[in-house]
Parts: structure tokens; C-alpha cells; sequence
């Protein structure tokens, strides 16, 4: 199969095309679609909430705003890890079934790049060999070196509120 | 047909309280449909051995149980029907009083649709006569029937943008200041009915709204302001005195303009073509009815006043909207008046009532992230004074530039924060319109008392009030305020009180709703919190302990549900959307005196003046209206219960600590009792100690939301920036003590 990223697409083919932010969590590749990303910031001091899963870290300062802030590594059972000066907080807007906006920032270990991938090839996540619980999965897209796992991104910060 | 004294004051009764659902009855909807209904089964009881009237009756009955059977709201016709029914009632009752005969019920409407189409025929003819001699005929004609050219009004209304878009947006702002400038000063009206600027405000309204709708080619609109002026004109020139029947027609009228401005707004806003016909005909109908009963009372209509003081006491309110539904109203020429001077006149209105107030309509959104903003603005500054101060005082001009921009954003952000404050008056009006309606429901008498409805709160605040409000004043018409008869019994007058009041106290804004009704009875509480499993029978309560119960869920003292209340759900709804505000809730109450609600809240959501303290890495912040004091303990102030719950005595009264970093499960600084601060906080009247590491400082902090994903964190009800731009926990006291 070819490769589904690439610099050069056409414009018929750009329709097909969606756009991911990459990022790692403890070597594993993963993506969240550019359009519910707000923007990304340093590490900075995070603010803890007492009685919250341990996942989720407490909340942050962002320019005003109160924003919770959720270990990506915690929320999928991944070891954690101390940050790093390649560590980031990814800011997500999600839109909630109620129509609400649900601002929320992802620790993440690096940022890689942004990827455009054919939507036609994603492929379905396998039953098995994800630390991610399988609902949380949109599918998986390979590159020349490496698989990504793309994130229901909704599903992985929003869980069962999203009810 | 002979009617028996008994059977006339029935019939007579019947027509009072029929003409009274009346008044409330409007196509489309289905207030009324039931009382009229059982309406009727109660005349039919009476009347029994009046076989014409039973027959009638019977077909009128089996007409409402269609609608109530297929779930159908009122049609027009239906309503025509019943109208035309009562007048015939009435008829009816006056031929007996005259010893004539009556026509039959069919025959009596057969005729009167044949009278009112030749009337309208007689006005279609351009020979009309300027004055209509039926206006002088004392026989009653119904008001059953509607004149065809108002009939051509109950069309679906055509909205078209393209020609007025800009005049049209500016004409559903407008409409909707004037609806509400509308109905608070007829409410005021009832209460003061000689209060001149009350009725030229409204006159003035109804001017305006009349004046742009025809400009606008809003026909409905344009035809029922205008017969709503013309009523209103003659109140104002003397022509005509203010009566409870002018009252509801003109908030009918109101209502009704609500809706076809609603549809404005629709066309506006969501490019939605209306598709369903508000019928205004009806109306204007009853509004002319209501305009000719005093016009003519100067003339020989003066012998039906003796009908007033019959009717039963319980209801005056009824018997004047019967007679002026009841008196005949012939159709009258109206002229369709010219669009060009009242155009002219309604700018000039304009011009006047945008000078009144000189606002901007402003998105909330955009206030939120103002307030953001500016928060940011000042933490920033004070980091800028950090900074000047650390590079010393070689300059001087420095120094006085970062102090002048300190002045401006504390200016800025005061400001900013006013913008979120407004007038409570606009939600106590709805109240008084509220009252209104469901007293004319419950068929109580009620007198409604506003206090202090120009004090500001935060505007969220105000919003969420509504529901609350809505709920206790609902509870006290239905379960506190007695039925006149009752009141009266109990050597009371037999109109009852309520009066809501919004005052400040301390910090607090208390909004007061208070009823001399029956009171809450404590006995009664505890029983049925009893029989409802919520209370232990060999429990010892306080009265105050026992009338907080009316809050949990699932309690409801009324034995009979009613349509205003009882359903057990409204007080816990109350409870919890005050505690939301951070407010509380008190009763107090006596046994046949009445009770009140007091509502406290803290005076904005937005600011609250906080206690900052600190366990371990982290910073918390108490609400100082809840912190009585904060004291080092001396070791001879502590004790501990059978080895686990800690103690303090502070002036002689022992109370529980609860050690915060315990609570949170956090780290601290500091275990022992003595090294660190114990904060006295009291919450609905009982303290508790919390043991923090120390106190910081006391500052005023903006209360943030930490998200919905946070939002029902036991012991945290929000956060807020500190001055460096780190973020502090705001502490809820009530949940924090509640599971010590």
C-alpha cells in the first residue's frame, strides 16, 4: 500500500484529505484532527484538582480561561513520565452533545508535525495490541516508517459526559 | 321555559366565571379548555329541568370534549361558540327577569350571524353612516360572530425581507422594549388605576407599535394596537374609566402582539417564514366590546349595573369582564387610518424613547471574555510593577507611567464588572404578571407588593432567579394563600398579600417573598416527610429543621394535585438552583399568619471577597462570608473525641475540625494542630473548624468555572487567577462541612 502522506496532492485529491497533528506518548504515534485543535503551549505549572482520576492533572491558566488538563500517557495506562522541555499541553475545543464548548489541554511528550491523510485509508483498529481503549480509536494511518493511531479525540476527553 | 330564582343565579354565576376562562381563551391554545368544560357539567347540574338550556348546554359540552378528547387546542369557532352560548345565557337570564320569552339557542345564533353579516355588509357599503344607530339598540346582540374584514386578519402573516430588512430588525427591538414597557405599566395600572403616566405610557406603546406595523405592512399587528389605542385613548381622555376588563384585554392584546412579533423575529434572525395564523379577529372583537361598555353606560345602559353586585364576592374581577364581554358589540365603522401622519408621529415616539435609555445590546459572550481580559490586563500590570520596582528608581517617568496604568485597569476592571450588573425589576415583573394570572386561575384574590426592584445583581443571577421564583410564588398562591371564604373565616381580609422585596444585606442580596396566607404548618411537614420515608418518626426537629424538608425531592403537602402545583417537584428545585448561585434559602413561618421566603445571595457570581490559605504546594480560597474567625490553636483548645474526631473549644463552644489536606487527600506542610491555623466557618448555622497550614492574605478574587468536566467536585466550587497568574481553588463550605 502507498504511503498516504504527502506533500504534493491535487486538489480532487486535497477533498478526500484531512488534516492531523501528530504527537508522541511513550514512542507510539498518534493524531488528532488539526480543526478541533485550539493551539499549543509550553508545559507549565498545572494547577491540581483534588479528587479527580489520576489522569487528570488540574487545571491551567490559559490567558484568563480555567482549563482542565488531562495526562494523555495516564488516561491510556501508559508509564508516566516526568516532564520535559519537550513536553506540551495540546488544547483541544471540543463540542459536547449539548452543544457546549469543552476546552481542555492534553499533555502530550513531543509534537511532531502536521499530516495530511487520505480518509479512504484509514484503516479500522485491530481488536487487540492498543494500550488505548478501543472506542477511543478513529483508525489507524501508516507513514513510510511508523503507524498512527488516530483518536476519537471526543471520546478519549469527554468519555461518558458526552452522554 | 321557566327558571327557578335558584336556577337564574346559577345561570348568572355560570356566565360570570365562563365569560372569565374567556377572557383567557385564544385560538391555538388550550388554557380554559377544562375549567370551561367542567363549566358547563356544573351549569347542566343545576339546570337540570330546564330541558332548552340542557340541550344547549349538552352540545357546547360535547363540542369542548372533542378538543380535550383529541388533544386539540381552542379553534376559533369554538370559541365563537362559547361566546355566542353565553350571551345567550345572559339573554336568557335577562328574559326571565322581564318575564319575556327567548329564543332557542339555535334560532338565537342563526340570528345573530345574520345580523352582524349585514352589519358588516353596512359597513363594506361605502355609504356607511358615520354613526352606527345599532350602537343605541338595547337588545343584546352576541359578540359571537366576527366581522368578515377581521377574519382576513387570521392569516398567516407575510413577512417580506427584502424590502424593510433594516426597518424590520429595528422595529422587533423596539417591539419588544414596548411589550414589556406595556405590561409593567398596566400591572401598575391595577393597582393605581388614575395613574395618568401609566396609562400614557401604554397609550404611547401601542401608538408606536401601531404606527411602524403599519408602516411595515404588519397588518395583524397594526390592526389590534390600533383598537387597543382607541380604548386606551378613551381611558385617557376621561371618555372611559379604567376597569379590570380594559386590564385583560390589553394584556391579552399584548400577548397576542408578543406572539406576531415573535414571528418577526423568526423571519429576522432564522430567515423562517411563519407558518402558522395567529388569529387577532377574536380580539379585537372583545376589544371593541370592552371600548362600548362604558361609552354607552352614559346612556340608559346604566340599568344593567345593578347585575355587578350580585355576582358572588369571591370573583368581582369575573363580573366585570362579563359585562364586558356579555354587552353587545355591534359592529362599528372603523376607519382604516392613513399610514403617512402615524408614521410621523411614531418617529417622534421613537426619538423619545431612545433618548430614555441609551443602551447597547451586548452579547454575553462578549462581556465573558471582556472580564477575562481585563484579569489578564491586571495580572499583567501588577507583574510590570514587579518589574519596574526591580529596576530600580533611576527613572522616574517609569515609575509614574506604571502607576497611572495601575489606577486605569483597576478603573477597567470595576467597570467591566458593572457591565455584568442589572436591575432586578424586569424578572419581579414577570412575577406581578405571574400572580396575576394564576390568581385569576385559583380564583383568589390576591394583592402583589414589589419592593426594591431597582437593586442590581449580577446578570446570570438574575437569569437563574426566574425559575426559583416562579416555583415559591406558584407554592405560596396555591398552598399558602387561603380561598377567600377561608380568609374571611379566619377573621382576615379576603384579599390575600404577597410581597416580594429585594433588598441588601451584609454582603448578601436577599430577595424576600412573603404571604399572610395559612402559614406551613410544622406537624403537617413532619408527618408527611414521615409517610414519605424521609425522616425518621423518632426524630426531634426544630420547626426550622422541619420546614427545611419541604425542600427534598419528592415532598409535596398538597393532597390534591393541581395544575399550579403539587406534582412534588419545585422546592428541591429551588433549593438546589439557589445553592448554584451560592445563595441559601430560609423559612420562616407561622401557623396562620403567613410565611416567608428569604432568599440570600451573594451579590455577584462573578467576585467574591476571599480568604486565601495554603496547605502544602497548594492555595485555597475560603469565601470570607463564610469565615467567622481564624486562630492559632492553643493545645489547651483542643480535645479529641473517643480518639478520632478532633475538637476545638473557641468562647465556650466546642466544634468539629476537619483537617483540609485529610479531606482533599493532599500533602501539607503541617500535622500538628497547634503549628498550623484552624479556620471557623459557619454554614447554615452550624461552624466547623478547618485546619490549614496558614493564611496567606485576603484579596478579591473573579470566580472561574473549572469546566463542566469538574463541575461537581465535593468541597470545590470553582477557581479563580491570583495576582501572579497561578490558580487557587475556591473551598465550598456547605459541602466541605457537610461530610465532616
Amino acid at each position: 500500500m502507498q504511503p498516504t502522506a504527502t506533500e504534493n496532492v491535487t486538489a480532487t485529491e486535497r477533498r478526500a484529505l484531512q488534516k492531523f497533528l501528530t504527537f508522541v506518548l511513550d514512542n507510539e504515534h498518534y493524531g488528532v484532527e488539526v480543526m478541533k485543535i485550539r493551539e499549543i503551549i509550553r508545559m507549565q505549572k498545572i494547577t491540581p484538582v483534588p479528587q479527580m482520576p489520576p489522569h487528570v492533572k488540574g487545571v491551567i491558566n490559559l490567558r484568563g480561561k480555567i482549563i482542565p488538563v488531562m495526562d494523555l500517557r495516564l488516561r491510556f495506562d501508559l508509564v508516566a513520565k516526568d516532564a520535559d522541555d519537550n513536553t506540551c499541553i495540546v488544547v483541544v475545543n471540543l463540542v459536547r452533545n449539548d452543544g457546549s464548548n469543552a476546552l481542555t489541554g492534553l499533555v502530550v511528550d513531543n509534537v511532531e508535525e502536521v499530516l495530511n491523510i487520505n480518509t479512504a485509508e484509514i484503516e479500522d483498529a485491530p481488536e487487540v495490541g492498543t494500550h488505548a481503549a478501543g472506542e477511543c480509536i478513529l483508525g489507524l494511518a501508516k507513514t513510510k516508517n511508523t503507524v498512527i493511531t488516530l483518536l476519537a479525540i471526543e471520546r478519549v476527553v469527554l468519555g461518558e459526559d458526552a452522554a | 321555559m321557566k327558571l327557578d330564582p335558584h336556577q337564574v343565579t346559577a345561570l348568572e354565576e355560570f356566565s360570570g366565571k365562563i365569560a372569565a376562562e374567556l377572557v383567557f381563551a385564544e385560538a391555538g391554545k388550550d388554557e380554559g379548555l377544562i375549567p370551561a368544560y367542567s363549566l358547563l357539567g356544573e351549569l347542566m347540574d343545576q339546570i337540570d329541568s330546564c330541558d332548552e338550556v340542557m340541550k344547549a348546554a349538552k352540545a357546547m359540552q360535547a363540542l369542548l370534549g372533542e378538543h380535550l378528547d383529541q388533544g386539540k387546542p381552542w379553534e376559533t369557532a369554538t370559541i365563537n361558540r362559547l361566546t355566542a352560548f353565553n350571551c345567550w345565557c345572559e339573554a336568557l337570564h335577562a328574559a326571565t327577569e322581564t318575564g319575556e320569552k327567548c329564543k332557542p339557542f339555535d334560532q338565537y345564533v342563526a340570528d345573530a350571524e345574520a345580523a352582524a353579516a349585514a352589519d358588516a355588509a353596512a359597513v363594506a357599503a361605502p355609504s356607511a353612516k358615520p354613526s352606527n344607530p345599532r350602537a343605541e339598540t338595547p337588545a343584546p346582540q352576541p359578540v359571537g360572530t366576527i366581522p368578515p374584514e377581521l377574519l382576513e386578519l387570521d392569516r398567516i402573516q407575510t413577512i417580506d425581507l427584502s424590502e424593510n430588512a433594516e426597518l424590520l430588525g429595528e422595529f422587533h427591538i423596539e417591539a419588544v422594549d414596548h411589550l414589556g414597557q406595556i405590561e409593567a405599566a398596566v400591572l401598575q395600572l391595577e393597582g393605581d388605576p388614575g395613574n395618568r403616566d401609566a396609562i400614557n405610557s401604554v397609550f404611547r406603546s401601542f401608538h408606536t407599535l401601531k404606527g411602524v406595523a403599519g408602516f411595515l405592512h404588519l397588518k395583524p399587528i397594526n390592526r389590534l394596537a390600533h383598537e387597543i389605542e382607541s380604548v386606551l385613548d378613551d381611558v385617557r381622555t376621561d371618555k372611559l374609566e379604567f376597569h379590570q376588563g380594559i386590564t385583560d384585554v390589553v394584556l391579552a392584546g399584548r400577548d397576542l402582539i408578543e406572539k406576531l412579533v415573535a414571528q418577526v423575529g423568526d423571519v429576522i434572525h432564522a430567515n423562517r417564514q411563519p407558518d402558522t395564523a395567529i388569529p387577532v379577529s377574536q380580539l379585537i372583537v372583545r376589544v371593541r366590546a370592552v371600548a362600548k361598555r362604558e361609552t354607552a353606560a352614559a346612556s340608559p345602559a346604566a340599568a344593567e349595573a345593578p347585575v355587578a353586585p350580585v355576582a358572588t364576592p369571591s370573583a368581582p374581577a369575573p363580573v366585570a369582564t362579563t359585562e364586558a364581554a356579555v354587552v353587545p358589540a355591534p359592529e362599528a365603522p372603523t376607519k382604516v387610518a392613513a399610514p403617512a401622519p402615524q408614521t410621523g408621529n411614531s418617529a417622534g415616539a421613537t426619538a423619545a424613547s431612545r433618548q430614555e435609555s441609551n443602551t447597547i445590546r451586548v452579547q454575553t459572550g462578549k462581556l465573558d471574555s471582556l472580564m477575562d481580559l481585563v484579569g489578564e490586563l491586571v495580572i499583567a500590570q501588577s507583574q510590570l510593577v514587579e518589574g519596574a520596582r526591580e529596576a530600580g528608581n533611576g527613572s522616574g517617568t517609569l515609575h509614574r507611567t506604571v502607576g497611572h496604568l495601575a489606577r486605569i485597569s483597576k478603573e477597567l476592571q470595576h467597570t467591566a464588572m458593572s457591565l455584568r450588573m442589572i436591575p432586578i425589576k424586569p424578572t419581579f415583573q414577570k412575577m406581578a404578571r405571574l400572580v396575576r394570572d394564576l390568581a385569576v386561575t385559583a380564583g383568589k384574590q390576591v394583592s402583589f407588593e414589589m419592593h426594591g426592584e431597582d437593586t442590581e445583581l449580577d446578570r446570570n443571577m438574575v437569569e437563574e432567579l426566574g425559575d426559583p421564583l416562579v416555583h415559591m410564588i406558584r407554592n405560596g398562591l396555591d398552598h399558602g394563600l387561603e380561598p377567600p371564604a377561608e380568609r374571611v373565616a379566619a377573621g382576615k381580609s379576603d384579599t390575600g398579600h404577597i410581597r416580594l422585596s429585594a433588598y441588601h444585606q451584609g454582603g448578601n442580596i436577599v430577595v424576600e417573598l412573603k404571604d399572610d396566607g395559612r402559614g406551613i404548618n410544622p406537624e403537617k411537614v413532619f408527618k408527611k416527610a414521615v409517610e414519605k420515608g424521609l425522616v425518621n418518626p423518632n426524630q426531634r426537629l426544630t420547626d426550622e429543621e422541619i420546614f427545611k424538608l419541604i425542600f427534598l425531592p419528592g415532598f409535596s403537602t398538597a393532597e390534591k394535585i393541581t395544575d399550579i402545583s403539587g406534582r412534588g417537584v419545585g422546592m428541591d428545585v429551588v433549593k438546589r438552583n439557589i445553592e448554584r448561585l451560592r445563595g441559601s434559602v430560609e423559612i420562616h413561618s407561622e401557623l396562620g399568619k403567613g410565611s416567608t421566603f428569604r432568599i440570600m445571595l451573594p451579590l455577584t457570581m462573578a467576585i467574591i471577597d476571599g480568604l486565601i490559605v495554603r496547605v502544602g504546594q497548594d492555595r485555597f480560597i475560603l469565601p470570607t462570608t463564610s469565615v467567622q474567625v481564624a486562630l492559632r490553636p492553643q493545645a489547651d483548645m483542643l480535645a479529641t473525641i473517643q480518639g478520632r474526631s478532633e475538637v476545638i473549644v473557641v468562647r465556650g463552644k466546642t466544634i468539629p475540625v476537619v483537617r483540609l489536606h485529610r479531606r482533599l487527600a493532599i500533602e501539607s506542610d503541617v500535622t500538628n494542630l497547634v503549628d498550623g491555623t484552624v479556620v471557623i466557618l459557619e454554614n447554615a448555622g452550624r461552624p466547623c473548624g478547618l485546619f490549614v497550614d496558614e493564611m496567606v492574605s485576603k484579596q478579591e478574587v473573579v470566580v472561574k468555572s473549572l469546566g463542566s468536566t469538574m463541575r461537581n467536585i465535593p468541597g470545590i466550587s470553582g477557581g479563580a487567577i491570583l495576582g501572579d497568574g497561578s490558580i487557587a481553588l475556591i473551598l465550598d463550605p456547605a459541602s466541605l462541612i457537610k461530610a465532616a
